[in-house]
């Protein structure tokens, strides 16, 4: 907030301090404990707990996997919700309702009907086992839970600001000589891109993070299939609390500096649309 | 219009030329240009176009004026090609156009709401047409420059539509319109989002604008100053057809029809004007007629005047000043009708009873309109001839 711009709702003192204060209490004092804990290592016995070979290889995994998924995601979801703003079909309220149902769901139920879904002799990865293509306990596998978990993010990102850009758009680049490719690719997708961006990065960083759901189908091989959330688990067992919260701090890191692009994104484009020069 | 538009014009002139030397309409000007035959569109059970017939010659700006729901924008956007006609022939520059496209009908279309894109600088805005026509870059570089300095918006390239202003927004999507050099232009409402006072001056700019670049020009209004002012031709539309065509002299002074006598002007709607002085020949007491403030005079009662026979009088009810007028309603007949006093003559007051004299009144019959004069101005006229 600028300092010459008063706002229509007054109160802007009251307001900051409650958000602040929310802010504090559920996100930034849980997260400073993570630096507390983690601050009880020295600096080398913190790097060399966050570069072991098979934390570093959980890393990969976790990002690998979330990245894919979320790219796959956005396709996905902003087909799906393309469908949904666009055309009319019988179910469409139903499908609208079922694209939540990942939120809702506990993670460990999905992950553990995934599982039997897709290993060799369930009903999907049967099918895939006929093309020698394993899914569970593979990093196909982790992909597949993450983008069971992470469409909603993109569905309803996408959804509201599609329903914003109105056909007259489509239909000046239409005149203007514009193919059906081309007026998506040029007009309309600017528009969403925002949106699509916003929706890929909480889908990554939610993909990151997510746990119960990726580990009944992970298989959990050392090096392999081994999620960097699943380190963290790992360390929690033998109570080693330093080192746990260390392997977190890392992921916060990462999941702080993908936000993070996100948010330079979005002010950019609010930048544009606002008017503010 | 103001003095600094003018200048401005002038300055861009020089950056227009090229572009209105290739635009101008080679030779053939008053020819049909655009001519719909028998359209009709439904959307479900509603008629929206019904038998839509008209002609517009190359290189004129024409009018489509009517109330709301009238089917205006329903005929631009089949003429556009966004929307097509259950019935009926389009035909352009001769040629039958109903199975083309409109990205392939080389048509300018500006929208109501303009819809610019919003991430997009002005630049690149108008830059769009030429470039999924796969232009060379230096010459769309060259086209759009040109094209901003020719709607005077010079230096604002960059800016994004979010930070222009409603005026400039227009014109942006005007040249945007305009880059792909098409040879028909079509602008629904292009003025309903603009302020009144910037509307004024935009109205004079794009009638200069339109007929320096020679461009035929077809633009939806609901506003009858802007079709009277700003046309060359009229189309009046009611209930999707067309309900009268021609110049805005024409319409205005013989609107012919009951609908457009009660459509155009400032129309007052008056029963039994056989009552009136005058008027006595009119019989049927049932009948309407139409009073525009420029059929009546009004004169304080001390002052001369010259048919005292069939005048009347009556009370100013209330007064309105409009600038250069008072805008007097005068009950007559337990009838209020609205007159216009310049503001030069001596001050009639609310409560004051005045004379009117009707000099001519438009007789509704039916679906038609007939011209009535007062009883003193035929005799007059005759005992002229005579
Ligand atoms: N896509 C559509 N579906 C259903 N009805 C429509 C559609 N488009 C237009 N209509 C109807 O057709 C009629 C004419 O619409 P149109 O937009 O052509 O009117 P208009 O003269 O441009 O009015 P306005 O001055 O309010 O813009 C309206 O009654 C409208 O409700
Ligand atoms: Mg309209």
């Amino acid at each position: 907030m600028s300092k010459n711009t008063k706002g229509v709702i007054p109160g802007f003192g009251i307001s900051f301090g409650i958000s602040v204060s929310i802010l504090s209490l559920i996100v930034i004092i849980p997260l400073c404990s993570l630096i507390v804990f983690s601050s009880q290592l020295s600096i080398s016995d913190f790097w060399e707990i966050v570069t072991r070979p098979r934390v570093i290889a959980s890393y990969k995994v976790s990002l690998v996997t979330s990245f894919t998924a979320s790219v796959i995601n956005a396709v996905m979801g902003l087909i799906m919700a393309w469908v949904l703003v666009r055309y009319k079909f019988p179910g469409k309220r139903i499908l609208d309702g079922m694209i939540e149902l990942p939120f809702a769901l506990p993670t460990a139920v999905a992950g553990i009907s995934l599982a039997h879904l897709t290993v060799s002799e369930g009903p999907v990865g049967a099918l895939f086992a006929k093309f020698g293509i394993d899914i569970a306990y593979t990093n196909i596998g982790i992909t597949v839970a993450m983008v069971f978990i992470g469409i909603p993010f993109v569905v309803r990102s996408i959804q509201p600001v599609l329903e914003q850009v109105e056909n007259e758009y489509e239909e000046a680049a239409f005149i203007m000589g514009a193919g059906r490719f081309e007026t998506f690719y040029r007009v309309v997708l600017p528009e969403i891109r925002p949106a699509l961006i916003a929706g890929f990065t909480m889908a990554f960083a939610r993909c990151l993070g997510e746990y119960g759901s990726v580990v009944f189908i992970a298989g959990n091989k050392p090096y392999e299939t081994e999620i960097a959330p699943l380190m963290i688990m790992g360390e929690l067992q033998e109570f080693d609390y330093p080192a746990a919260t260390s392997v977190a701090l890392t992921m916060l890191v990462m999941a702080f500096v993908i936000l993070f692009i996100n948010a330079v994104f979005q002010s950019r484009a609010s930048a544009i649309i606002s008017g503010i020069r | 219009m103001t003095d600094i538009k003018n200048s401005k014009l002038t300055d861009s002139a020089a950056a227009g030329t090229e572009i209105e030397q290739k635009l101008q309409a080679s030779d053939s000007a008053g020819q049909p240009y655009v001519e719909l035959r028998h359209i009709n569109k439904s959307f479900g059970d509603f008629k929206a176009s019904d038998d839509v017939s008209f002609t517009v010659g190359k290189g004129s700006l024409v009018g489509l004026l009517g109330p709301s729901g009238s089917g205006k924008t329903t005929i631009l956007r089949i003429l556009a090609g966004l929307e097509t006609a259950d019935s009926g022939e389009i035909y352009i520059n001769g040629k039958l156009v109903n199975n083309i496209p409109a990205n392939k009908r080389g048509i300018g279309f500006v929208f109501q709401s303009y819809a610019l894109f919003r991430y997009m600088t002005v630049f690149d805005n108008i830059a769009f047409g030429l470039r999924t026509k796969k232009a060379p870059k230096d010459e769309i570089k060259e086209k759009v420059n040109s094209l901003i300095d020719l709607v005077g918006l010079t230096g604002l390239n960059k800016r994004y539509p979010n930070q222009l202003s409603g005026g400039q927004r227009q014109r942006v999507a005007f040249a945007r319109a305009l880059a792909t050099e098409p040879s028909l232009l079509l602008l629904d409402e292009p003025f309903a989002a603009i302020d009144a006072k910037v509307r004024q001056e935009l109205r004079s700019w794009l009638k200069d604008l339109i007929q320096r670049v020679g461009i035929t020009s077809i633009f939806v209004t609901h506003d009858q100053s802007e079709a009277i002012e700003v046309a060359d031709q009229i189309i009046i539309t009611n209930h999707g057809h067309v309900e009268r065509s021609g110049s805005p002299i024409e319409i205005y002074s013989n609107p012919e029809s009951s609908f457009v006598t009660k459509f155009i002007g400032q129309p007052t709607i008056i029963d039994n004007p056989g009552i009136f002085n005058g008027f006595s020949k009119i019989r049927e007491s049932r009948s309407t007629a139409v009073l525009r403030p420029e059929f009546i005079s009004v004169t304080k009662l001390n002052e001369p005047f010259r048919y005292n026979i069939t005048s009347e009088t009556g009370i100013v009810e209330k007064s309105f000043f409009r600038g250069g007028d008072f805008e007097l309603k005068v009950r007559v007949h337990d009838q209020l009708l609205t007159v216009n006093r310049p503001i030069t003559q001596e001050r009639i007051v609310p409560g004051e009873e005045v004379r009117i004299f009707i000099r001519s009144l438009y007789l509704l019959d039916g679906d038609k309109a007939v011209t009535v004069l007062n009883d003193s101005l035929t005799a007059a006229e005759s005992t002229y001839v005579i």
